[in-house]
């Protein structure tokens, strides 16, 4: 279990997640004022992975350079592994049946308590259950200010916005299907640390920007 | 007539002492020399012995004649010729082969002891018994031989029996007798050379690098003049013979004792000539082979330069294998270092790592709780219902009424802590990521020496492969300088200029012996040149002005023309020789040491050589000569002349009337 004194912080993270990878609604939430959608706990917490996994994150990124090519992504894959952040960032998930696995209540309980975040949930057409997450208004000024005020947390932003590069706004069952594309990920037993996979990528990004020069 | 000469009497001691002194050496290294070549001194004159024919018998038994196409008659023959001494005696014939030659062939046998000899053939065959008595100064010997008739053998076993017998006054004693005939002539020459005190003639031929001694044979031979001969005495010429028989008959002291000297010294050059010549060569070659010995060495030396050095490399092969067996230990140990210490930064790195990802996450946690404490939760997680914040005192949780938990120093003091563990961890890392780069680098420094090391190994392995070519070099170079060495030592020295040889003491030798007699000799040589021309003249020859008869030649003028014995015609060759045989018996007696033995035995000349008419002449000529030297014997053969009839009568001469034979 991480350790659940870091509330605040995954609170935070998982807001910058929410708050990035939300839709605007048709129009904004009755009830709870909410002009903002984040579709999917599975989607959260396929994206929370990547952002909790630096070295996976930098994987699919180097995945989506070579399809699509962008000299930003090599660069952001470059400064994941300049900063260390494989070792100084990975905050780990445990692995469970849907894959990458977190407790988030109290995290959640966090935002919603200050009226930055609602979980809803859903019936969708399939009539499974789904839950979502109303991202209310006061949270992007929020996350405005605690940048401003916190520098530190500018990391938790920017991560999420490139995490969201590589999530797109795809379903949580497709992004857990990439991720389960991985090996390591896929053969972490239950109830384990989800391993990293830090040198591995490090020996490719050192390949194709070798194979770049 | 000259004076008599006088004579140096030069005893054999001082002789050998003046070619010590002079030779600059010792007495007993002269005499060494003397004996090395067997030089007898002779250096008194021993006196003169006679030799006279008393008589001559043959018996025998004639076969197979032929006269005039017609065979004869076997028919035994008995011929006797006693009652001989000085004088002239004649054996005359109207016919040729009537026995002259073959009768004074038998006494020339009889002298020389050998048989046949000069005899025919046939008249040896039919000889059964032959006789000549002669006298050696008044003493009676025979020779006696005997076998049977028909046979020509004188080879023990074959009947051939020679004896020879002494008159001891009393009765005969036998000197030797034998069967072989060879051992006979032997005898006969030992016997004559002693009685006479003759010594061989010794010459050295340097063709054939023999020496060669005239003895008897050839002296005895001297006595017998048969027409026409090279040599004015005796047979040949060959060795200088003729004047050395000269020299010996008329009498010259240390002739002897110089002829073998000369022929020593002419032995000793050649030889010392060839010794030298052979040192030379053998020098030479062996020069030549040392050269291409050394040429050899040096290749086999810049070969050898050109290997490697197989000693050191196999020490430091040696060496290598030591070090590297030293050092692998410290390798195995460096590894297993660097393994742990590979664990240990490992771990330490995680350590790190977990403490720098705390330490972020707590500061991430303090900020985001700051900017969280910010907001004051405004409905219930939980329920979400409203919570009134105005019925909590502030700084109380709206939600559950407890005061607040502040951002304490306790955080600050927590991540302070968390830092100086970070910190911590981090030099622990460090410090075992530098002492684990040193020990790796220190593996791979010394995994590298011993790889070097390795190739080092490796690299003399494969240099030592060629090994054996070097241990051949070195094989062969032994061979070589060993060679090198054995040749050297092997070459002849180099003759030393002032070596005390034989050579320089026989030179000295002769030089001294010459002294000994030089001047009696000229003298002597002079009166037989007297002598030989006025026999000369009295048998014959014409215009005579000069004879000079030299140790190495015969000087003759003849006609105011200067000429040699060699270019006479026959017939003056024939009355010199028999006038030097005559001039030597006068000559002999002049000096008084002369050893002519007082016999000269002429046999009839061919009709090229000279006319009966001329020999008759010769033969009256020689007469009054016989009368003169009254203790001299002729003996001639001659065809009968009137001329010989008249001077020669009675028991002087045997004469064989024409038709019939002396025997």
């Amino acid at each position: 279990m991480v350790e659940t004194g870091f509330k605040h912080r995954d609170a935070l993270r998982l807001l910058f997640i929410l708050q990035a990878g939300s839709s605007v609604l048709a129009s904004p939430d009755p009830r709870t004022g909410a002009a903002r959608i984040f579709e999917g706990e599975k989607r959260l917490f396929a994206i929370d992975f990547w952002v909790r996994y630096p070295d996976y994150l930098a994987d699919e990124l180097l995945d989506f350079y070579e399809a699509k090519g962008g000299g930003d992504l090599l660069a952001a894959v470059d400064s994941i592994f300049d900063s260390e952040e494989p070792s100084v960032r990975t905050v780990k998930m445990l692995r469970w049946k849907r894959g990458a696995y977190d407790l988030i209540e109290d995290a959640l309980s966090v935002l919603s308590s200050r009226q930055l975040v609602v979980a809803v949930e859903k019936i969708l057409p399939t009539g499974i259950r789904q839950h979502d997450f109303l991202v209310l208004p006061a949270a992007k000024a929020f996350l405005d200010e605690a940048v401003a005020d916190q520098p530190i947390l500018a990391w938790y932003r920017d991560r999420a916005a490139l995490a969201m590069r590589v999530a797109e706004f795809k379903s949580g069952t497709v992004l857990k299907d990439t991720q389960y594309e991985d090996e390591e990920y896929k053969n972490t037993p239950f109830l384990a640390y989800i391993p990293g996979i830090a040198p591995r990528v490090r020996e490719r990004l050192l390949r194709i920007k070798s194979k770049a020069a | 007539m000259m004076d008599r000469p006088t004579f140096k009497n030069v005893a054999a001691s001082d002789w050998k002492r003046q070619i010590a002194e002079r030779a600059m050496t010792t007495v007993d290294e002269v005499d060494a020399v003397l004996m090395r070549h067997a030089i007898e001194v002779q250096s008194v004159a021993p006196h003169r012995r006679r030799i006279t024919f008393s008589s001559l018998s043959a018996r025998g038994h004639k076969s197979g004649l032929i006269v005039a196409g017609v065979a004869q008659a076997d028919a035994d023959f008995d011929f006797e010729w006693t009652g001989l001494g000085p004088g002239l005696w004649v054996l005359a014939s109207d016919d040729n082969s009537a026995g002259k030659s073959s009768l004074l062939k038998i006494l020339r046998s009889a002298v020389r002891g050998s048989f046949p000899g000069t005899m025919k053939g046939d008249v040896w065959r039919w000889t059964a018994n032959i006789q000549v008595e002669f006298n050696l100064d008044g003493v009676r010997h025979r020779v006696i031989v005997a076998k049977p008739a028909g046979s020509k053998a004188t080879s023990s076993g074959s009947g051939f029996m020679a004896s020879l017998v002494r008159w001891s006054g009393a009765d005969w004693s036998v000197l030797y007798t034998g069967e072989e005939g060879q051992s006979f002539e032997a005898a006969m020459s030992d016997f004559f050379m002693q009685e006479l005190g003759f010594e061989k003639f010794h010459a050295y031929q340097k063709g054939t690098d023999t020496r060669k001694t005239h003895g008897w044979a050839s002296m005895g031979s001297a006595l017998f003049i048969t027409g026409s001969s090279p040599a004015l005495f005796g047979e040949e010429t060959m060795d200088g013979l003729s004047t050395r028989l000269i020299q010996l008959f008329i009498g010259l002291p240390w002739v002897t004792t110089q002829s073998a000297i000369r022929s020593s010294l002419a032995q000793a050059q050649a030889q010392t000539e060839r010794a030298g010549q052979s040192d030379r060569s053998v020098r030479e070659a062996i020069a030549v082979e040392i050269r291409k010995l050394e040429e050899r060495r040096g290749q086999l030396i810049e070969e050898k330069s050109s290997l490697p050095d197989y000693s050191s490399l196999r020490r430091a092969q040696q060496d290598d294998d030591r070090l590297a067996a030293s050092l692998v230990p410290k390798l195995i140990e460096l590894r297993r270092r660097v393994a742990e210490l590979e664990a240990e930064h490992a771990a330490a790195k995680v350590d790190h790592d977990e403490r720098r990802n705390l330490l972020r996450q707590c500061r991430d946690e303090v900020a985001a709780g700051r900017v969280f404490r910010r907001l004051r939760p405004s409905t219930c997680p939980s329920c979400d219902a409203d919570v009134q914040a105005a019925r909590h005192d502030p700084g109380n949780c709206p939600l559950c009424g407890l005061a607040e938990e502040k951002e304490t120093a306790g955080a600050e003091a927590r991540i302070a802590h968390m830092q100086a563990e970070e910190h911590e961890a981090k030099e622990a890392m460090q410090t075992l990521s530098a002492e684990l780069s040193a020990t790796i680098s220190k593996r791979d420094a010394l995994a590298q020496q011993i790889e070097e090391i390795g190739q080092r190994v490796d690299a003399a392995n494969r240099s030592l492969e060629g090994d054996d070519r070097g241990g051949a070099i070195e094989r062969e170079l032994e061979q070589v300088s060993g060679g090198i060495s054995a040749l050297s030592a092997a070459a002849p020295a180099e003759p030393k200029a002032d070596g005390r040889t034989d050579v320089t003491i026989l030179k000295v030798a002769e030089a001294v012996t010459e002294g000994c007699y030089k001047e009696a000799q000229e003298k002597i040589l002079k009166q037989f040149s007297v002598e030989l021309k006025r026999f000369a003249e009295r048998i014959g020859v014409k215009n005579l002005q000069d004879v000079d008869v030299r140790t190495n030649k015969i000087g003759i003028v003849q006609g105011a023309t200067p000429t040699t014995f060699g270019n006479l015609n026959p017939g003056e060759k024939l009355r010199f020789r028999i006038a030097a045989a005559l001039a030597a018996v006068a000559t002999a007696k002049w000096s008084g040491i002369g050893r002519h033995p007082g016999l000269v035995v002429i046999d009839s000349p061919a009709s090229e050589e000279m006319s009966s008419e001329d020999f008759a002449a010769v033969v009256t000529g020689l007469k009054s000569l016989a009368e003169e030297e009254a203790d001299v014997q002729i003996i001639v053969g001659a065809v009968m002349r009137a001329e010989i009839s008249a001077a020669i009568s009675g028991d002087n001469l045997r004469y064989a009337p024409k038709g019939s034979v002396l025997f």
